[in-house]
This record gives structure tokens, C-alpha cells and sequence, in this order.
């Protein structure tokens, strides 16, 4: 497993998709930050919590993370199957397993290092262009709501990866994850209204999880993890039991 | 001598279809073992149950007498099929990342299978920009990595220029006569195969027709007289009181091979006519491995 981990975090390191992805990240949270500095609600202060929290669900609801972390989850996995290079792998008896999980970790370091570029630069054009104050308490909150959208951006990023394991035809699997993206949140919404369930569907959607974090009040941990975890192993069984006697063509 | 690949009643069925079926071989230490058979013979299913590309549906495989593969394929190198790269990396960079996942990275090991593959002043190309013989330069290379003991490699000639083959051929011979390393490959250039095998086996709808060594493909193919005579007793009387040989083969019972006298077949009918053999037909035969497998395939389709 240490073998493929290596081997998977060089890939990803040496793949240009990771850094277009990351500079893509960048270049759209700018463009979101603008966006908002011009819509009428945030000429407010934004040492007010209600400013701030608005600040950032608009930020987020812009899908500042999502998309570039679909393409470059998506074309990660995508790649190797469609060269076929991951059938050198297991020809020299490296594990399914190995492949999947080394993957995943990969994601996940790819989640934490897309979050950190978004939100650090939602904060900083926050201070820069919009006088977003600056204090201990800000700092806090900052730091655990990255740590909160991380958590649930990878949610959401295991999802696309074992759909892009699952399908393999990157083409397919990469429209799936669009569609599943774009329209998952909004048919779930509408079927918890229909069925009169609250937000209990959208609230255990990956691609949800992202909007339900809120920046200043932060007692969503718990159920962030839970998510996560449930999707973590459901992911990895159907995957798993999916692949194991699978042949590679 | 140890064995390296042993299966038995190996089986492959798709949807009832059986690509591979019941096929029981056996590679030695040392051998370069070429499997020969036309297109949908079962080749390339064969050589994936054995990388574990494929699961087989009957039968078992073992590898370095090890029953369960799985832990003996890190002592095995791959190529099955297309090169199958990671095109948006560099050659080096799929050479590190190979190495990294095959737990043989050291120092000097990339540019050891540069040198050796003859790729090293195109290391730095996107595999994207290469031309295929470079892709096949380099996926042999991915599959030296780490110096295996056995190799699989399906048609590893595609797709080189012919000095390329000869370096490739080359390569292998070496790398058997040094490190004993254990080699299957297939190929369409059977003539190819020829100048590096030492062991065949020839494959036709799944089943594994025949298997022989080299000396035995030698001996069936070398070239002799074929006569088709009144009475095989008689023309085997001739050869040895009249020609003074016994490297004849009575075939059957009008068909005898003579191994002398070859470029002398008048000869030879004037010695049978003199001692009262008639003589329907004489044929110069001498097969190359090329026609060996046509003549096989033949017989085999004829069955």
C-alpha cells in the first residue's frame, strides 16, 4: 500500500491537471469575490456576523471548490483507465485495494490543498477589498471552517471518484458527476418538500454538504463526520465488491 | 529446474464462450517461452489470467510454485497489449512513478532502464508526443523495472523498426543469458520468435495444441526428402542398403522422410526404382517455424 501511495502522490505532484486545478481555483474565487462585492447585500460591515456569514455561503454557493475539484478528481482516475496504465499495476500484484485507497488519500490531499487555496484567498480578497476585519475570533472561525468545507468538499469527492471507478469511460462518468452535481441538490430539495422529510435527504448529499456548513456557527462536526464516513464506506465497499472479480481489459 | 508458470485446466469463459480452455502449461526457470497462435487463439486472455488481468472461470494458475499468484506477481513484468502509459506524464516521470509503485525506486534505477531501453535521450518527451515505438520502448522498460524474474510480454516487437526488433531481441537474449530471467512472449513475426525462443507453444481456439522445445521444433522442421512410395518396408530397406542411412521417418504407410541425401533426389529414386520401390511423389520439405504453425493450424482445422 506505502508503494502506491508514493507512486500515487507523485502522479499527482507531476500531473498538470493538479496545478491547473489548484491555479483554476484561485482565479475563480477572485472572480466570485468580485461578484459579490458587487451585489448590494455585502455593502455591509463585514465585522457583522450575518454579513460575514453571507459572505461566505455566497462565496461557497458559487461552487468556488466544486468545480475545478470535479475535473481534477474526475480526469485523476480517468486517465489511467483510459491509458490503461493502472492494469500495470495489477499485473505486478499490486491490490485493487491498494489502487483505490491510495487514490482516495490522494483526493483527500487534493480537497484539503483546494480548500486552503479558496479559502484563503475568499479571506484575503475579503480583507483587501471589503474591510473584513481581521481578529483572533475571525481567525478561529476561518480555520475551522476550512476544516469543516474540507471535510465536506472530500465527501463529496469520494463520490466522484467511485463513480469514476465504477464507470470508467471518463466521458460518462465525468457527465454523471456534473449531472449529480448541478441537479442532485435540487431534486433531493424538492423531494424532501414533496415528502415532507425537512432537509433529510439534501442534508446527507454529498455535493449538499459544502452549502450546509455555516462560518459562524460551527456544530455541524458531528454530522459532517458522519456523512463522511458513511459515504467513505459505502464508497469503498461498492467499489471493492464491485472491482474484486472484475477483468481489466 | 524450478517452475515459474504451472496452470492447470486454466479456463476463461465469457458468457459461455471459452477464450482459454483447459489449458495446462508449464515455463521452467530460463525458458524464453514463445506462445504462438493466430488472432483469437486465446493468447492475450491466457497471459492476462496469468498477470492477474483476468480471473480465470476453471482451473488454477501458479506462479513460482506459489498457488497463490497474487503474492508472486511483484517478481513478475508486464506488457499485455497496447503500451499501456500514463500520457500525460513524461517518460521519466512514468518511470518514477512505476518504480515508486513497484517498491523498487533506488537511486540510478530509472536511468539504468533508459539506458537499457534506449530511451534515455527522449526522457524528458510527454509520452503524448512519442511515436509508438518509443511507447513500446518504454512500457518493456516499466516492465524491466526492479529486474524481475519473469517476464510477459505480448507482442513487445509492435510497432519498433527493424532495428529496434533487433535491439529488443537483443535485449532479451541478454537479459536470459545473464540473469536467468524467465521470458513468455507472443508475437505475429513468428520469424522473430524464432531467432530468441527456446521453448513453443502453439495455441488454437483456447486449447494449447503442442508444446515443444526448440530442438523438437528443429527436428520437425528441418529440411528432408518427402516420398511417397509403393511400400514404406522396402524404401526403408533401400535407405539403409542402398544409401547407407538410417536418418529416414516412415510417416505412414505410403509416406517416408529421408534427412540425407537431400539435395540429391535423383539419387535417391534411382537407389528405390532399383530395389523395386515405386516412387508416386518426391517433395523437397523444409519448414520454417512460419510454416510449421501453417502446416499446424492445418491440421489442426482438418480434425
Amino acid at each position: 500500500m506505502k508503494h502506491m501511495i508514493r507512486a500515487s502522490f507523485y502522479k499527482l505532484f507531476h500531473d498538470k491537471a493538479t496545478w491547473i486545478g489548484l491555479v483554476g481555483t484561485v482565479a475563480w474565487s477572485l472572480l466570485t469575490g468580485s461578484m459579490i462585492a458587487w451585489s448590494a447585500d455585502t455593502k455591509l460591515n463585514l465585522s457583522d456576523a450575518y454579513a460575514l456569514e453571507k459572505y461566505w455561503s455566497d462565496f461557497m454557493a458559487f461552487h468556488a471548490i466544486r468545480i475545478p475539484l470535479l475535473v481534477s478528481a474526475s480526469t485523476l482516475f480517468t486517465t489511467e483507465f483510459k491509458d490503461k496504465s493502472w492494469k500495470l499495476l495489477i499485473a505486478r500484484g499490486i491490490s485493487k485495494t491498494s489502487f483505490f485507497f491510495s487514490k482516495v488519500l490522494c483526493i483527500l490531499v487534493l480537497t484539503m490543498m483546494i480548500s486552503f487555496v479558496a479559502i484563503v484567498s475568499g479571506a484575503a480578497y475579503g480583507v483587501t477589498a471589503l474591510g473584513m476585519q481581521t481578529d483572533g475570533a475571525f481567525m478561529g472561525n476561518l480555520f475551522q471552517y476550512y476544516l469543516l468545507q474540507t471535510v465536506a468538499h472530500g465527501t463529496a469527492a469520494i463520490l466522484i471518484l467511485a463513480i469514476s471507478f465504477l464507470i470508467k469511460t471518463g466521458e460518462i462518468s465525468s457527465s454523471l458527476n456534473a449531472i449529480l452535481l448541478i441537479f442532485g441538490t435540487m431534486a433531493l430539495s424538492k423531494l424532501d418538500s414533496a415528502l415532507s422529510l425537512g432537509d433529510a435527504l439534501t442534508g446527507s448529499w454529498a455535493f449538499a454538504q459544502s452549502m450546509l456548513v455555516s462560518f459562524t456557527r460551527q456544530s455541524e462536526w458531528i454530522r459532517i463526520l458522519i456523512v463522511f464516513a458513511a459515504y467513505f464506506i459505502i464508497c469503498s465497499l461498492a467499489v471493492l465488491l464491485f472491482e474484486r472479480h472484475r477483468d481489466i481489459d | 529446474m524450478s517452475n515459474i508458470v504451472k496452470t492447470n485446466a486454466l479456463t476463461k469463459k465469457y458468457h459461455g464462450f471459452a477464450a482459454v480452455s483447459e489449458v495446462n502449461m508449464s515455463i521452467e526457470k530460463g525458458d524464453i517461452y514463445a506462445l504462438i497462435g493466430e488472432n483469437g487463439a486465446g493468447k492475450s486472455t491466457l497471459m492476462k489470467m496469468l498477470s492477474g488481468l483476468a480471473t480465470p472461470t476453471g482451473g488454477e494458475v501458479v506462479l513460482f510454485e506459489n498457488k497463490h499468484p497474487e503474492v508472486a506477481r511483484f517478481r513478475m513484468g508486464c506488457l499485455i497489449d497496447s503500451p499501456a502509459l500514463d500520457t500525460r506524464l513524461s517518460v521519466r516521470d512514468n518511470l518514477e512513478m512505476f518504480a515508486r509503485a513497484f517498491g523498487c525506486h533506488k537511486a540510478g534505477e530509472v536511468d539504468r532502464i533508459l539506458e537499457l531501453v534506449g530511451m534515455t535521450k527522449h526522457a524528458n518527451k510527454v509520452i503524448r508526443k512519442t511515436s509508438l515505438g518509443m511507447k513500446q520502448r518504454l512500457a518493456i522498460g516499466i516492465a524491466l523495472l526492479g529486474s524481475p524474474d519473469f517476464l510477459i510480454l505480448d507482442e513487445p516487437m509492435n510497432g519498433l523498426d527493424p532495428m529496434g526488433i533487433q535491439e529488443i531481441r537483443q535485449l532479451l537474449k541478454k537479459l536470459n543469458a545473464e540473469n536467468q530471467t524467465t521470458i513468455l512472449i507472443s508475437s505475429h513475426l513468428l520469424d522473430e520468435v524464432s531467432k530468441v525462443a527456446t521453448r513453443y507453444g502453439f495455441m488454437k481456439g483456447g486449447h494449447l495444441i503442442q508444446e515443444l522445445s526448440e530442438e523438437e521444433l528443429e527436428e520437425k522442421s528441418k529440411t528432408c526428402l518427402r516420398l511417397k512410395v509403393s511400400d514404406t518396408a522396402k524404401a526403408a530397406m533401400v535407405c539403409e542398403k542402398e544409401l547407407g542411412t538410417e536418418n529416414y521417418e516412415v510417416i505412414d504407410a505410403e509416406t517416408i522422410r529421408l534427412f540425407d541425401y537431400v539435395d540429391e533426389s535423383s539419387k535417391v529414386v534411382t537407389a528405390m526404382v532399383r530395389g523395386g520401390v515405386e516412387v508416386g511423389e518426391i517433395v523437397h520439405v523444409g519448414e520454417s517455424l512460419e510454416e510449421f504453425f501453417n502446416n499446424l493450424m492445418t491440421a489442426e482445422a482438418t480434425k
